[in-house]
């Protein structure tokens, strides 16, 4: 506030006018990310100085007007009016005044302390176009700053104006778009009518209410009504709607939107020459092979699978790495600590935990620069257009599509990949049919049964139709979803195809450092925590009676004379396996398989593949090493011969009871890591109880259904 | 006015003014009987087949839309199109937007206002969304959004829809 040394700024403007490079140039790494309260927008705030002034930015969603229907025009438009920071800067897209400048002119309406930033201005140096600044400051009624964070021009011009509006040494130019006389009218009698009321003109100002309440503004519409004036207000505004109507076959809002259209194309008409175009422009050009109806698809789909093999192949190297690492740690772990408790709590709880949280930070990270390259070049947007006919056949959004296609890698990062949709039932859609895209994790268990009940040509079908049932399972729940909690809320798809530009590589680091900080911070500490809770019920209870009689068995044959040390030392191996798989039976995870056993058995399951179920909720890779387990067989992968063998030989286990496994395992609840980031990012409870309840209850009726009718044909 | 075969209201006549289109959507036409110059009269038309049926000296013929599309007639009546039913290269200018709520909120802030004139540059590989040229930047919505978007048609789009490896625009 003035007086201080601390400056309050706010960056607005519209998406893909450079705002974000404005910031980063304003704050360099000075800067943080969180969230803006109650909903899932980001915020970035940083800070810098100048001249002995400390000047706080906040960078505010990009947002094409001030009308509040998104969370981010809701979010920049409660802090500019409530908040009413000291200066705002209004970042605008040079090559694209007409509709910047809306923005602008609403920003005039709320009386900021605007300075324009005329941003990307080298690009209109390259298309020789030439604006008359000065004369579009007059005209507009703001201070106009042309800068590019691609040579650095007008960086310090802004810094300086920042500090002179603030102490005055400069004014905001009073100037305010004037509409024609018959709009000036009603105007004037709604602010007459609302300056009665004190209340509302010492927080708002009354012209702004005027116009927003004859633009239909929900918000505005809610303020003024809780006043008696509402009554003389809404007469007001019924007669004008009356008049326009008839008169002008129009309405208030329409009038004022297309008044303040025309004058912002008379403005630039006298401020802006534009060179003759041409030749065709880089992205006319681009976009003619990237989304032309002949190749626009395969090449779509072409990016897709690029994206899903950097994330998930490249990310293979980190990963391997940070297991050998932990597993290298465990070691230490194994020979500093004394067998026991403490040991077993540190290497399989703690160790393996983080391990485990930090196992899902390679593929994160790749994931998220990908996107954000994809975002920043503009090619995310054509993405959308291209895929959305499908995804809007089952009420989705293009937008969905890749938060989708991520979760055949793993739901953690696709579950973080839905911000892109703004729309909350979009969102919250897509979050709840991610799960059935089969996740890299469970692929081991389809080896491991699909290759263990079926021969090589058949097993190869198997998996991929239980791929295809997951897609389809995905598409028809949308479809369900929609209609039964959301009907008729879809995002509308109206939306920019920005030019093609080249993103900041700094900035995509950032942006990628910051989503892996909040996925640390938030998701990590908690999944932490679950793979403590998790080894615990795993562990415990023990059975004494178990640890002793093992215990004695392990000892006769240390003792035994007659066996070779390496035939002794396989023989306490199996003892140990033994006894691990009985104790598991008698753990927590244990008696609740057995519990579940009558919900299995319909299904064909027995109490082993209840317990490897059960188990999976950890996370789904355990569900093989558990199978191995409790069939006594120590150390087992899905390539195991031994637990294909031991499988097979079960009597009760057959091509449905496998096929049914499979569903189950596809459809059930994700693990523990990927439900955490789940309810995260849908924000209710309500949607997560949900979720469970909606997965457990899908994967049961299709296993259900899969046994029946496979036992009856096979 | 100048108007799209396919746009006009059944029992009206028209006069046939111009094919768009290469030489061999021209000859085919003509064979029909359909040239530069002929008053035809459109007995029905089929929006849910697509195709329209058209009388001339007599003898009545179906067409189908995206043939017909190709002629422009000179006609009586005020055409008044939406424009998920312009075609590639269109200029048109909006006259009326009837759309409500959110959708409204977001088209009239975009620029899409009474008056202001669209280049019609795509549809999407699948037939939907649309893309078009406003105030210098590129829009795209869904037909279901276009739909309720009333625009006169300026200049029509001479570009043939089959055009093969042309950058296409």
């Amino acid at each position: 506030m003035p007086g201080s040394n601390e400056i309050l700024v706010a960056l607005a403007g519209n998406p893909n006018s450079g705002k974000t490079s404005l910031f980063n140039k304003l704050v360099g790494a000075n800067q943080k990310v969180g969230n803006w309260s109650g909903v899932t927008v980001e915020k970035y705030e940083g800070s810098t100085n100048h001249r002995g002034f400390n000047i706080k930015v906040i960078d505010l969603p990009g947002t094409y007007s001030l009308t509040t229907y998104s969370p981010e025009e809701i979010v920049a438009r409660k802090f500019l009016v409530e908040i009413q920071p000291d200066v705002v800067i209004n970042v605008v897209d040079s090559s694209n005044l007409e509709r910047n400048l809306f923005l602008t002119t609403q920003l005039i309406d709320i009386q900021a302390n605007l300075i324009v930033a005329l941003n990307m201005y080298d690009e209109v140096e390259d298309h020789k176009t030439k604006i008359d600044v000065d004369q579009l400051e007059k005209l507009i009624g703001a201070h106009m700053i042309p800068t590019s964070t691609v040579n650095g021009l007008g960086i310090s011009s802004i810094l300086a104006h920042i500090v002179d509006l603030f102490t005055g040494a400069i004014s905001v130019r009073k100037n305010k778009l004037v509409f024609s006389d018959k709009i000036e009218t009603i105007i004037e009698n709604l602010v007459s009518v609302l300056e009665t009321e004190k209340e509302i003109t010492s927080q708002y100002f009354s012209r702004w209410l005027a116009i927003k309440l004859l633009v239909n503004d929900k918000d505005v519409y809610n303020i003024v009504r809780k006043y008696p004036v509402w009554i003389k207000v809404n007469s007001i505004l019924s007669k004008a709607i009356q008049q326009s109507k008839t008169e002008f076959d129009s309405d208030p809002e329409m009038m004022i939107k297309e008044e303040r259209h025309s004058f912002i194309r008379g403005a630039i008409k006298e401020t802006v020459k534009y060179a003759p175009r041409v030749k065709k422009s880089t992205t006319e050009i681009i976009d003619g092979i990237l989304i032309n109806r002949i190749t626009g698809l395969p090449i779509f789909a072409f990016f897709m699978w690029a994206i899903f093999q950097i994330t998930f192949t490249l990310g293979e190297y980190p990963m391997l790495w940070l297991e050998s690492y932990f597993s290298w740690l465990g070691n230490i772990a194994v020979q500093f600590i004394p067998e026991g408790v403490v040991q077993s709590i540190v290497v399989d709880g703690i160790i393996a935990g983080v391990g485990g949280v930090l196992g899902f930070l390679p593929n994160i990270m790749i994931l998220f620069i990908s996107l954000a390259f994809l975002e920043g070049t503009g090619y995310m947007a054509r993405a959308a257009f291209v895929v959305d006919k499908i995804m809007h056949k089952v009420g989705l959004h293009g937008k969905s599509f890749i938060p989708m296609i991520t979760g055949f890698g793993c739901s953690v990062p696709a579950f973080m990949a839905t911000r892109t949709l703004k729309n909350e039932s979009d969102r919250i859609t897509t979050l709840m049919i991610i799960p059935f895209m089969s996740c890299g994790a469970k692929f081991p268990v389809y080896v491991l049964i699909a290759g263990t009940f079926f021969d090589r040509s058949d097993a190869g079908n198997v998996l991929f139709g239980i791929y295809l049932l997951g897609v389809a399972i995905a598409l028809l729940s949308a479809k369900l979803l929609k209609t039964a909690f959301f009907k008729g809320e879809s995002e509308p798809f109206v939306m920019e195809l920005p030019p093609y530009r080249m993103p900041s590589v700094k900035i995509l680091f950032f942006q990628m450092w910051f989503k892996a900080q909040m996925y640390l911070r938030k998701a990590g500490t908690i999944i932490l925590f679950a793979s403590i809770l998790i080894w615990f019920v795993s562990n415990y209870p023990k059975s004494i009676q178990i640890t002793e009689e093992y215990s004695n068995k392990i000892s006769t044959v240390e003792l035994a004379e007659d066996f070779s040390s390496d035939s002794k030392e396989e023989l306490i191996g199996n003892l140990r396996t033994e006894e691990a798989s009985k104790q598991l039976e008698v753990s927590a995870v244990g008696v609740i398989g057995k519990l579940i056993e009558p919900l299995v058995q319909p299904l064909g399951f027995d109490w082993r593949l209840g317990i490897s179920l059960v188990s999976g909720i950890a996370a789904k890779e355990i569900v093989v090493s558990t199978m191995g387990t409790l069939y006594s067989l120590g150390d087992s992968d899905e390539n195991s011969t031994a637990l294909r063998e031991k499988l097979l030989a079960i009597g009760s286990y057959n091509i449905p009871v496998a096929l049914s496994f499979m569903v189950f395992v596809l459809l059930y609840i994700p693990c523990f890591a990927a439900s955490i980031v789940f309810h995260r990012e849908a924000g209710k409870i309500k949607w997560t109880f949900l979720y469970i309840f909606y997965t457990m209850t899908v994967a049961w009726i299709m296993s259900f259904a899969t046994y029946n009718i496979a036992s009856l044909f096979l | 006015m100048l108007s799209r075969l396919t746009y006009c209201s059944a029992k009206t006549e028209v006069e046939i003014k111009e094919i768009l289109g290469g030489n061999g959507v021209s000859e085919n036409l003509n064979n029909l009987g359909l040239q530069i110059g002929r008053k035809v009269q459109i007995v029905k038309t089929d929006h849910t087949q697509g195709k329209l049926t058209l009388s001339l000296t007599g003898n009545e013929i179906s067409l189908g839309n995206e043939l017909a599309s190709k002629i422009l007639v000179e006609t009586n009546e005020i055409i008044e199109t939406s424009l998920n039913m312009t075609k590639v290269g269109d200029v048109v200018e909006v006259t009326k937007i009837l759309a409500i709520g959110d959708i409204r909120f977001r088209l009239l802030d975009m620029g899409l206002v009474r008056g202001v004139k669209l280049n019609i540059l795509r549809f999407a590989p699948l037939g939907d969304p649309l893309e078009v040229l406003i105030n210098g930047f590129n829009l795209s919505m869904r037909m279901s959004e276009a739909k309720n978007i009333k625009v006169k048609i300026l200049e029509f789009g001479k570009i043939e829809k089959n055009r093969k490896w042309k950058f296409g625009w």
